[in-house]
């Protein structure tokens, strides 16, 4: 049977409404897998678009160090757009009796390769977006430095022992961040003009990083091949905001089992219509075969059959899965305030082969069958069919799904407890449904005549039966368990946020600002506490083991700081014991309180046992008392309050 | 072209059950010539159907040889017994058995479609207006009476220019005026192909039209 007669006998089939159910099961597999994927997948674009505005780059390499030349060299051999950035923390001089410590921070021409630079030309007011940078000898400024330094636009700054022009008031930069760590005023300078300020001296406390775009893959070669590590970090979005990786790991993963339990159930229902009509079409290969069309002519033309259904199912399913996520966009288009970049071909490409794999492993063995039935059977309708090869089905189906299943968790254990799942319910099921029957038996001894016919028929093909109690069984806990993780992850993202937690913060209160802003407060807000006194510090042991001896691992450890903000707390410790240095502070209340480290990079570290749940990996791991010790140098201290999450 | 075109020698054919081995024919010894007319006629269950089937090559016998066509279908493969079936065999059964989900046109098509022809469609046609159903061709079998339904059948039996038609029961399924008119036609058929017929039957009648008529009897030839 050539491929043109495969082709106008699926046309057939289709036309009597024999492959109608088929087609619609393998259209689901496939439009379900495509619509979510596209769905996750510009999502996951977006939102890595937009959390790559945090670093104003894809990625980037980051130390105390100068970057090598040979970074940039081998990065742009690689086509990557690079970008050099310096920040230090320098006072700058306005006149003679005006200065103010900011947080300056030196660009190259490229900046930023993410994310966009606003500028206005007026203090406090809304600014627009630019693409360049400060020219050089000028500089750009926060608008709070112009009052503080009783500055106008195109008045001069001393900044070291450079005088650099103010042209420009800068309202916001992308990879501004929001931590503790950087809180003073901008300066955005030009890099050219670094030197002219000569604060860049041995032992400058200066942060250098070269900022990189471009394709992942190549972004991922370039670290292979630099191994920055140890001696500078190379930083993504997941390192620098490991609270956004998270949440992008954790809907990524949802999504994903959401879809692939979409698929194993699609897979149960593939398998269930090609059976069907499997079994629909006996009587048309008895006929085909006395006809003259051998055993392989019958596999070739069915699995040409199967192939038009499925290259069709592909090209609905993906045109399917499209528009359906589109649908899914609009619904959402409320929760979703970025725009959305365009699909890669991955989404379509995965939909694809996941309509491939659930024809192969779900609906070609029942198929393949067909080439076994004897065409005797148009004779001798009582010859039925040879039996199915059970290792062919089950084996087929059990490779199809675990290769679905680590396809889409991409983990080795997930698929491994699902698969244990998913045994442990069939064997459940399997025995419950043989007790079912079996019962049955004894029930239809004493039952009427109707009863005792159907529940006979029950017994007399009672391996069908349980095959079907499992299948059904299965398909609902799919059910099921979609439903509740879904419950489960959204009680859990909601729980994750207690009630009335801050989404506002006012920092840098100085001690002579205390009264009349906490007066302010009370009467314009509903801030749950007092405000907290805040003090750099640095890390210098943890465990009782020297922070400077352990500072090659601790880079390693993703988002590990060097130096931290303390925060003095109200509510917070049992013991003071871990406290080694400094006893802590005061609040506002009056109420003495050690202090707690929060530190950068959302590290919030337990130094009290049992007092708080946030831990480290690694060598980094704190758990006992004394854990930590922090050198506290409170040379500058000032205070912060948070507002209430308005729910 | 040879004049015998079956030859079955020593035929045996039995089956296991619960109550041990079943013998459904016995020492089978059979010539058909060419062009000639076979009835095989039996009491149900003598094993005239099986004999059919052994003798088109749907079956393997338990014991004994079958030529058709001047091939020996008994030692060849599954593969090799279709294709010989497809170049020398056509049926005609009590059930009609047209495939439900194609029209009269197509399921005449079917045999040269299977072959590959490119005038399966014209062809078709032709033998559908020979048997009076020029103006049905577009109907699907369900569209169809059961007369009608038989010959759309024997068109389809034609439409692979046989050498040998095989028929099961063709009037089984037919009142007795219909049975008839299906009878002419068949030989009509049948004389302008120049087929050899082989049918098995209880219809007096149709065995009467045969050039030849064997019983069978508990799996064996009686007359």
């Amino acid at each position: 049977m050539n491929l043109r007669l495969a082709s106008r006998m699926a046309w057939r089939d289709w036309r009597s409404g024999e492959l109608g159910l088929l087609l619609a099961a393998l259209l689901v597999a496939i439009g379900t897998v495509t619509a979510i994927s596209l769905f996750v997948d510009r999502l996951h674009q977006a939102l890595l678009l937009e959390s790559a505005n945090f670093l104003a780059a894809d990625r980037y390499i980051g130390g105390s160090r100068p970057i090598p030349d040979e970074f940039r060299r081998v990065a742009r051999a690689r086509g990557l757009d690079a970008a050099d950035v310096l920040s230090f923390p320098s006072m700058v001089f306005a006149g003679d009796e005006r200065n103010q410590l900011v947080a300056v921070k030196a660009v190259s021409e490229d900046y930023p390769l993410r994310g966009t630079l606003i500028t206005g030309m007026e203090p406090f007011a809304r600014g627009a977006p630019v693409d360049d940078v400060p020219a050089p000898g000028e500089i750009w400024i926060d608008s709070r430095l112009f009052p503080s330094l009783g500055l106008s636009l195109g008045d001069t700054v001393e900044v070291g022992m450079a005088s650099l022009k103010v042209t420009r008031v800068l309202v916001k930069e992308p990879d501004r961040g929001g931590s503790f760590f950087d809180l003073g005023p901008r300066l955005l300078m030009n890099l050219i003009d670094v030197p002219a300020t000569q604060v860049v001296q041995p032992g400058s406390r200066i942060g250098y990083r070269l900022l990189l775009r471009g394709p992942d893959a190549e972004l991922e070669a370039l670290r292979e091949e630099l191994g920055v590590e140890p001696d500078f970090r190379w930083v993504s979005i997941r390192e620098s905001s490991p609270r956004i990786g998270a949440a992008l790991d954790r809907a990524e993963s949802f999504l994903l089992l959401g879809g692939l339990l979409a698929v194993l159930l699609a897979g149960v229902a593939v398998a269930l219509s090609a059976h069907r009509y499997s079994r629909r079409h006996y009587d048309h290969v008895g006929i085909l075969k006395t006809l003259g069309a051998g055993p392989a002519g019958i596999l070739y033309g069915y699995l040409g059959i199967l192939g038009v259904i499925g290259a069709i199912s592909v090209a609905l399913g993906l045109a399917a899965g499209g528009g359906l996520h589109l649908l899914v966009i609009e619904a959402l288009d409320s929760l979703i305030p970025v725009e959305l970049p365009l699909p890669s071909i991955r989404p379509f490409a995965l939909g694809a082969a996941t309509g491939l794999i659930c024809a192969l492993a779900f609906a070609m063995p029942p198929l393949v069958h067909l080439k076994n039935i004897s065409p005797m059977r148009v004779i001798r309708r009582d010859l039925g069919a040879p039996p199915v090869s059970e290792w062919l089905t089950y084996g087929t189906a059990a490779a199809g799904s675990l290769t679905l299943l680590i396809w889409y968790s991409g983990s080795l254990m997930l698929t491994l407890w699902t698969l244990l799942g998913a045994l442990t319910v069939l064997s459940v099921f399997g025995a419950l449904a043989w007790l079912l029957l079996r019962g049955g038996r004894a029930i239809g001894m004493q039952a009427g005549s109707f009863l005792r016919l159907a529940l006979s028929g029950l017994q007399r093909r009672h391996r069908e039966n349980i095959a079907q109690i499992l299948i059904f069984g299965l398909a609902i806990m799919l059910l099921l368990v979609l439903v509740l993780l879904r419950t489960a992850l959204i009680d859990e993202w909601r729980s994750a946020l207690p009630e009335d937690v801050p989404n506002h913060f006012l920092m840098n209160v100085t001690p002579d600002q205390l009264a009349p802003v906490n007066a302010l407060l009370d009467r314009k807000t509903e801030r749950q506490g007092p405000l907290y006194p805040m003090i750099r510090g640095r890390v210098v042991a943890v465990n009782d083991e020297d922070a400077q001896a352990i500072g090659p691992r601790r880079r390693r450890v993703r988002g590990f700081p060097r130096s931290a903000t303390s925060r003095g707390r109200r509510r917070c410790l049992k013991t003071t014991s871990w406290w080694r240095g400094h006893g802590g502070a005061r609040t506002t209340t009056g109420h003495w309180c050690p202090w707690r480290m929060s530190m950068r990079g959302n590290w919030a570290l337990a130094l009290a046992t049992g007092w708080h749940s946030t831990s480290a990996a690694g060598p980094c791991r704190l758990r006992s008392p004394a854990c930590a010790g922090l050198n506290g140098k409170a040379s500058s201290r000032t205070s912060s309050s948070s507002f209430p999450r308005r729910h | 072209m040879e004049p015998c075109v079956i030859r079955a020698s020593g035929i045996g054919k039995n089956v296991p059950t619960a109550e041990g081995r079943l013998v459904i024919l016995d020492g089978i010894e059979l010539e058909i010539n060419a062009a000639e007319s076979l009835a095989i006629v039996g009491a149900s269950g003598s094993g005239k159907t099986t004999l059919l089937g052994i003798l088109a090559g749907l079956d393997l016998p338990s014991a004994g040889t079958v030529c058709l066509a001047g091939r020996e279908i008994t030692a060849l493969d599954e593969e090799q017994r279709a294709r010989v079936r497809g170049e020398h065999v056509g049926f005609v059964f009590q059930t009609f058995q047209l495939l439900a989900s194609l029209t009269a046109l197509e399921n005449v098509m079917l045999p040269a479609e299977l072959r590959g022809d490119d005038d399966a469609s014209e062809s078709a046609l032709e033998l559908l207006r020979q048997v009076g159903l020029g103006e049905r061709t577009g109907h699907y079998p369900r569209q169809l009476s059961g007369g009608e339904q038989q010959r759309v059948a024997i068109a389809r039996a034609f439409a692979s220019r046989p050498t040998v038609l095989f028929a099961d029961e063709p009037t089984g399924n037919l009142d007795t005026g219909t049975g008839a008119r299906i009878i002419e036609l068949l030989f009509e058929l049948n004389e302008a192909f120049a087929t050899t017929l082989v049918l098995v039957t209880h219809d007096d009648r149709l065995a009467k039209r045969c050039g030849r008529v064997i019983e069978l009897e508990a799996g064996r030839i009686r007359r």
